[in-house]
């Protein structure tokens, strides 16, 4: 059963300049969403990726009800999300990596407490939940510490902590590892995909860090200048654009070099000591056949392409 | 929003307490504050001696009456910035600007409330509760008989002139909406509001139909003090009651349409 659906969903942005010499205004429209459909199950975890000033955030805070659309339909868990429906919001929350919701200047249980009274968690049921979140995340020894006293990662990990204290069906997540380092990255993409597989909590992320939608999201829908260019698993993405395998092999000496000028196929190209080879299908089995024949096996490695180059891919060919 | 008054009773609380937890750790800053505000009355008081030394009365109203009044306004612009001021300017500071308002709007309250109760200032209600009790010593020293009824009505008065401070205050600030950038626009009210301090009388006809009519600043101030000192006006209570509710389906309306218009900011 989809939970969010959209048809046709537009947004346009209308700035208003008053010209001095003419004394005349002037409207000048930026098209951001050029109708986007989406439908997304109960239990799904949906990346969003395109380039800065693509849509991806314009089309989030259209799904939590923060903006209206210029037209079009969205129904998100059986409402429409700027009627801004108590009952709606109540089931649904937000993280923005980029900014802050708790109090800067008091310790994150502070804060806790005012989602509890904001969000009207039993007592019983808040410390329960808090104690869970806390264990997975370990915040446990810096929940009475100050915010502005904090790491990013620890930060945004409180921050995620509150959005998800009232078991809300949807979040949605606005680049939530941006500025992390590599250990805070994993640990919330770890707790992210545990409340996804264990609760079924329905994420929709936004990120331009890809291997956060590479771990997290089975799903994803790519925007471009406000359309959207794919929808699909991310497997089925790199078959689509970019099917070939990447075959690496180290060359030792001038003796490998020769031997991989005379390997016969047709995407190979040298790069220092590294020969690389691009292949798919049938070719790819003969070209394999050549490659062991003629290099030891510890020097070989066949590997997916780079979901970064296939985005960068489809970026470019969509500009 | 009637419906959950212990909802909203409880995250009111729980802001007071987080503000006061706040202030509490930078105790000096509200201490500067207060003792600013006490020199600002002393310099008033003898602002008002010297007047006084040269005239009986402002418009009607003897020193007393004119100082307790002076008071009363300060009970409303302090309980004001207690409880709404620093709310309401975030609101043209960086909620609108920066897109900060899109964590208010997520939350299943109302946005109005929650922006303008979500930064009280704790040590401003403690100079109110002081400023109230000069406003009544004052008033006791007019020679006036005050009765139960002066005082039960006065209540009354200022909440309602509360609401109506906050309504004038949030129309002034709506246009954020529209302009994003308008921090100008966060001090007219408050300038208007020093005309608050004086008897109505002081004022020429036109300016007084003005701030009765139009920009209502003396129902929030004038009205409860006359009331505290002569028998009160069925008319003006029923007056101040009814611009102060016309005030407020406005700001509602004003504030939705505002809510409408908002583009928040791009990430």
């Amino acid at each position: 059963m989809n939970i969010i659906e959209t048809k046709n969903v537009r947004k346009n942005y209308t700035r208003s300049r008053f010209d001095w010499r003419t004394f005349k205004v002037e409207k000048i429209q930026k098209r951001a969403l050029l109708g986007i459909n989406l439908e997304v199950k109960r239990g799904e975890f949906l990346g969003f990726i395109g380039p800065n000033g693509a849509g991806k955030t314009t089309f989030l805070k259209i799904l939590s009800g923060i903006m209206i659309p210029t037209s079009g339909m969205v129904n998100v868990l059986g409402h429409y999300p700027f009627e801004k429906k108590y009952e709606y919001l109540r089931q649904i929350s937000l993280v923005m990596g980029q900014k802050n919701a708790l109090w800067w200047d008091l310790p994150a249980i502070d804060s806790f407490k005012l989602q509890r009274d904001i969000y009207d968690v039993k007592r019983s049921d808040f410390d329960k939940r808090l104690k869970e979140i806390c264990e997975i995340l370990d915040i446990e020894k810096i929940l009475g510490r100050r915010l502005r006293n904090m790491s990013l990662g620890e930060r945004m990990k409180c921050e995620l902590a509150a959005c998800l204290l009232h078991r809300p069906r949807v979040v949605f997540l606005d680049e939530p590892t941006i500025g992390l380092d590599v250990v805070s990255q994993r640990a919330i993409r770890k707790f992210l995909k545990k409340m996804n597989e264990e609760e079924g909590i329905t994420f929709i992320l936004t990120s331009h860090y890809l291997a956060d939608i590479e771990e997290l999201c089975e799903r994803v829908v790519i925007i471009g200048n406000g359309q959207k260019i794919y929808d699909g698993r991310l497997k089925e993405l790199k078959e689509k654009y970019a099917p070939d395998k990447v075959i690496q092999i180290f060359l030792n000496d001038l003796e490998d070099k020769k031997k991989f000028a005379h390997l016969e196929c047709k995407n190979k190209r040298l790069e220092g000591d590294l020969g690389v080879i691009e292949s798919h299908g049938p070719e790819l089995v003969k070209v394999s056949e050549q490659v062991f024949k003629n290099f030891g096996v510890e020097n070989i490695l066949i590997s997916d392409p780079d979901i970064e180059e296939v985005v960068v891919k489809i970026f470019a060919e969509t500009r | 929003m009637v419906k959950n008054l212990g909802k909203y009773i409880s995250v009111g609380y729980r802001f007071m307490v987080n503000a006061l937890k706040r202030d509490l750790m930078i105790p000096g800053k509200s201490l500067v504050h207060i003792l600013v505000e006490v020199v600002m009355v002393a310099i008033m008081l003898i602002y008002f001696q010297v007047i006084f030394n040269n005239t009986q009365s402002i418009g009607g109203w003897n020193y007393y009456q004119t100082i307790s009044m002076y008071f009363i306004a300060r009970v409303m612009f302090d309980t004001d910035q207690a409880l709404t001021r620093s709310g309401l300017r975030m609101l043209i500071k960086g909620l609108v600007r920066e897109g900060d308002l899109d964590f208010f709007l997520i939350k299943p309250m109302d946005s109005m409330f929650m922006v303008a109760m979500h930064k009280p200032q704790i040590y401003k209600l403690l100079t109110a509760f002081a400023n109230l009790v000069l406003a009544i010593y004052f008033a006791n020293k007019t020679g006036i008989a005050l009765h139960v009824g002066n005082y039960v009505w006065f209540a009354l008065l200022i909440v309602v002139g509360l609401v109506l401070y906050f309504c004038l205050n949030l129309i002034t600030l709506i246009p954020v909406f529209w302009f994003i950038r308008l921090q100008s626009l966060k001090d007219i009210i408050g300038k208007l509001s020093t005309a608050m301090r004086y008897p109505a009388a002081i004022y020429p006809t036109s300016m007084r139909f003005v701030f009765y009519f139009v920009i209502p600043i003396l129902v929030i101030t004038y009205i409860p003090a006359e009331t505290l000192f002569y028998p009160p006006s069925i008319l003006n209570i029923g007056y101040a009651i009814i611009i102060t509710g016309i005030f407020f389906v406005l700001t509602r309306k004003l504030w939705k349409i505002g809510l409408i218009k908002y583009n928040s900011a791009s990430s």
